[in-house]
């Protein structure tokens, strides 16, 4: 018995041994996610980025449109720009989107601001995409101290992000009351849900948590402290976070987002549940091909690019939009009968002399009037009088149009009209409009005339496709926009807007069209380019056709020679091969000689009088090469009859 | 007299030119993609596809070999065939590295064109660069199972061993 015990004690220490002595050679540890975040040279990463781009179509989209904005977070997220995903040369993702603007639905909360943050993301202005103004669509939305419907929470928590990636002030209105509905409605297990006064669930929880940390919530504040608690409270066995009695790829990602906003690191051991973190429950959903399955277990693009941002340690907004430059503003100079002049200017300090005086004043300050008189000073310069004689310094003309009756020159600040001279307005600091400022509008009307905003639904249609105008007039008393109705649309004709402020448009000839919009007693819109031509737009179809050349190929001429005959001693006369280069690359030709005949071929074979050893040429695209080759039988040659042999040109990339 | 000579001449040559066609055929060969790369594991196995194209003029006999070294390491199939011109082979490349090889490899694949012939025939091939990634780690992990499973029956069998 002693023996037996003996000998299984041997054995098993043996086994452990083996064991040991494999764990300490293994090049790759057992625990191989303890590295958290990843990065984008990670496999994982580098896999999921790869199984996004093979999902892409040629109209850019990668699984439609809603999708597509999530994947262009994913990629930003992913540190490469979104622009420069597309099928060979057709529209980029962020094509795409612009493209499709108006698809998203500009009365609905979440999917304004999921176009935010992708706009963002790509590196777009979200104040400008496809001639629709998101940012001003999501503020819109906001309705008593909330974002979108009051009974729900779900827009709050991603209108914040949007607003905060657009680099809005967390103190501004908008975002302060929306924080305060959202911490008003927070569930006592510490949660949230989509809607008010329903049970928490773990998704609606992470985004409240994202959505809060944004805003400049301390992470170590009760709303967020419990709202961890009740995360933690749903983690599972293994690793991951339950949602209707399971984990899943998509809430243990929104999950880690939340963790990772908050300061926290999900592979601490808080937040290791027997061994397992959030991130191995996350990684263990990823298919071979980098794809992670949506609910029914099929690869999907959709839950792909939520888990991205998650294993980068990058939670929503991927992106933040970097506060304005100081004194960087869009001008636009809109006269009696057409824009004199618009673009961007930067403005710091200005030196302006009064036409009527002489006398200079240096303006500290970037200012209205400053950002006027760089844009005057721009290429396409144009000349503006300006006055002391009423106190303050005062644009009285410009290019030429001189004030008359009740109309003269007048400036606006984000269509909002100040009640300070143009020369005292300090942009990103005078109040109100509140700062960040984008547009200053001098404009010649009269003290009652209203800016016009015109969008479109899309920046490219096919010829004869249909596409919305939207004509808005400024209200300068509740400070918002309104349909308005009887506006003149200027397309490829004039079009009138409806009741609704719309009209349908449909262009029958290629070209890019610069749509505005006029009206009588208000302010000309700025332009909003449509692009009308074949190849654009849903409707138009064009055969597409290619022939696709080898990587590598090359042709020889002949393929046989007959040196005819010879004599041990003699040299057969030249014959010309011709290698030509039929291949998408240029290579490098070398040459190989086989015989079944004693070495006659490959002793005695020659390439432009060398041996064929020696043969190595670089032949480019779509040329050819030219080479003689002769048969040198040597006197002590003892065959004789026909003899075979093989004469194989190499090419290899070069 | 002269000219009729002359006449009687030209149509002899376009004669003999008719009956016996001056042949000058080309070999080609074309192959895309323009190199190979192959992420395998220890015990497992990779596969990657090449195209084949007869880019000559006439139909031609096509072999596709790796370097000696390696030709157990690879599965190719079909990996003799016949193009007419135009024609496109898909062949299928099974990289299958033995045990105990992981690492970076640099190997080719050579695509070779040739008509047989009495006499020198001219032939025309590619060479194909090909990588063969071979990771270690799941063969190790399924080693460790499997030893780890071993200690645990044998620790089962010890503990039954005392019971009794």
């Amino acid at each position: 018995m002693a023996d037996i015990k003996k000998r299984i004690g041997a054995f098993l220490g043996s086994l452990l041994l083996i064991f040991a002595v494999i764990l300490t050679i293994l090049p790759i540890p057992i625990v191989a996610y303890s590295n958290y975040p990843l990065s984008c040279s990670d496999t994982e990463i580098a896999s999921a980025l790869d199984y996004l781009r093979n999902s892409q179509t040629t109209q850019g989209d990668i699984g439609g449109f809603a999708t597509s904005a999530w994947v262009t977070m994913a990629i930003a997220a992913g540190e490469e720009d979104p622009h420069t995903w597309k099928v060979g040369s057709n529209p980029s993702i962020v094509d795409y989107l612009e493209t499709h603007a108006g698809n998203a639905n500009v009365s609905i909360a979440p999917d304004v601001a999921r176009m935010i943050l992708a706009v963002v993301a790509a590196g777009e202005s979200p104040t400008d995409f496809g001639g629709i103004d998101f940012v001003d669509a999501l503020k819109t939305l906001y309705d008593d101290g909330q974002i979108g419907d009051a009974s729900l929470l779900n827009d709050d928590f991603w209108g914040i992000m949007a607003l905060v990636s657009t680099g809005e002030s967390a103190s501004s209105e908008i975002i302060a009351n929306s924080v305060g509905f959202i911490k008003n409605n927070q569930n006592d297990d510490g949660g949230w849900s989509w809607a008010i006064n329903q049970s928490s669930d773990v998704d609606d929880t992470a985004c409240a948590v994202m959505a809060l940390i944004a805003a400049g919530e301390s992470s170590g504040s009760n709303a967020i402290t419990n709202s961890l608690n009740y995360i933690k409270s749903q983690q599972a066995d293994n690793g991951g976070f339950l949602s209707w009695g399971a984990t899943n790829p998509s809430t243990d990602s929104w999950a880690i987002d939340a963790i990772v906003a908050a300061g926290q690191q999900p592979t601490s051991s808080y937040w290791t549940k027997n061994n397992n973190t959030p991130i191995d429950d996350l990684l263990g959903f990823q298919n071979l091909d980098g794809s992670f399955p949506d609910w029914q277990g099929n690869p999907s693009p959709w839950i792909t690019a939520y888990a991205i941002p998650a294993l980068l340690g990058k939670p929503y907004p991927v992106e933040v939009l970097q506060p304005q430059e100081p004194g960087s503003v869009y001008v636009r100079v809109e006269g009696q009968s057409n824009t004199t002049w618009s673009g961007d200017v930067t403005v710091t300090e200005s030196d302006i002399t009064a036409d009527n005086s002489g006398t200079t004043y240096h303006l500290l300050d970037p200012t209205a009037l400053g950002a006027l008189d760089e844009a005057s000073n721009h290429e396409e310069r144009f000349s503006y009088y300006v006055t002391d004689e009423y106190g303050g310094l005062y644009a009285k003309s410009i290019a030429g149009e001189q004030p008359g009756g009740a109309n003269g020159w007048m400036y606006r600040v984000d269509y909002y009209s100040p009640s300070v001279g143009a020369d005292q307005f300090i942009l990103a600091e005078t109040t109100p409009p509140a700062p960040p400022h984008e547009e200053v509008l001098f404009y010649y009307g009269a003290w009652t005339d209203l800016p016009l905003k015109i969008s479109v639904n899309k920046t490219a249609v096919a010829k004869g496709e249909e596409f919305s105008v939207t004509v808005s007039v400024y209200n300068d008393t509740a400070h918002d926009w309104s349909a308005c109705e009887n506006a003149t649309v200027y397309a490829d004709h004039d079009y009138t807007t409806g009741s609704d402020g719309k009209v349908n448009i449909t262009i029958d000839r290629d070209g890019t069209f610069n749509l505005f919009a006029e009206k009588s007693g208000c302010i000309r819109s700025d332009k909003v380019s449509v692009k009308v031509g074949t190849g654009v737009g849903s409707q138009a179809q064009v055969s597409l056709s290619v022939t696709i050349t080898p990587a590598i190929s090359i042709e020889v001429t002949p393929d046989s020679i007959d040196f005819g005959d010879l004599a041990p001693g003699y040299t057969s006369d030249a014959c010309s091969i011709t290698i030509e280069n039929k291949g998408g690359m240029s290579v490098t030709v070398t040459a190989e000689t086989t015989d079944q005949a004693q070495g006659l071929f490959t002793n005695g074979l020659k390439l432009d009088n060398n041996s064929w050893r020696l043969f190595s040429n670089t032949i480019n695209v779509n040329d050819n090469l030219e080479t003689q080759a002769e048969l040198a039988v040597s006197l002590d040659y003892a065959g004789v009859g026909t003899k075979a042999g093989t004469l194989i040109f190499w090419a290899e990339e070069s | 007299m002269q000219g009729r000579w002359l006449l009687t001449a030209f149509c002899l040559v376009i004669a003999v030119m008719l009956l016996f066609p001056i042949s000058l055929l080309a070999a080609g060969v074309g192959i895309a993609p323009r190199e190979l790369e192959f992420n395998a594991y220890l015990g497992s196995s990779a596969n990657e596809t090449l195209y084949v194209i007869n880019t000559g003029d006439s139909e031609a006999e096509y072999e596709i070999y790796v370097d000696e070294e390696y030709k157990d390491w690879f599965d190719i199939a079909p990996s003799e065939f016949t193009l007419v011109p135009t024609e496109v082979k898909e062949v299928e490349v099974i990289a299958s590295p033995p045990l105990l090889s992981h690492g970076n490899y640099a190997i080719r694949i050579y695509i070779i064109a040739a008509n047989p012939s009495l006499q020198l025939g001219v032939g025309t091939g590619v060479k194909v660069p090909v990588q063969l990634h071979i990771a270690s780690w799941p063969l190790y992990v399924a080693i460790g199972m499997v030893v780890l499973l071993a200690a645990l029956a044998a620790f089962l069998v010890w503990r039954r061993s005392r019971v009794h």
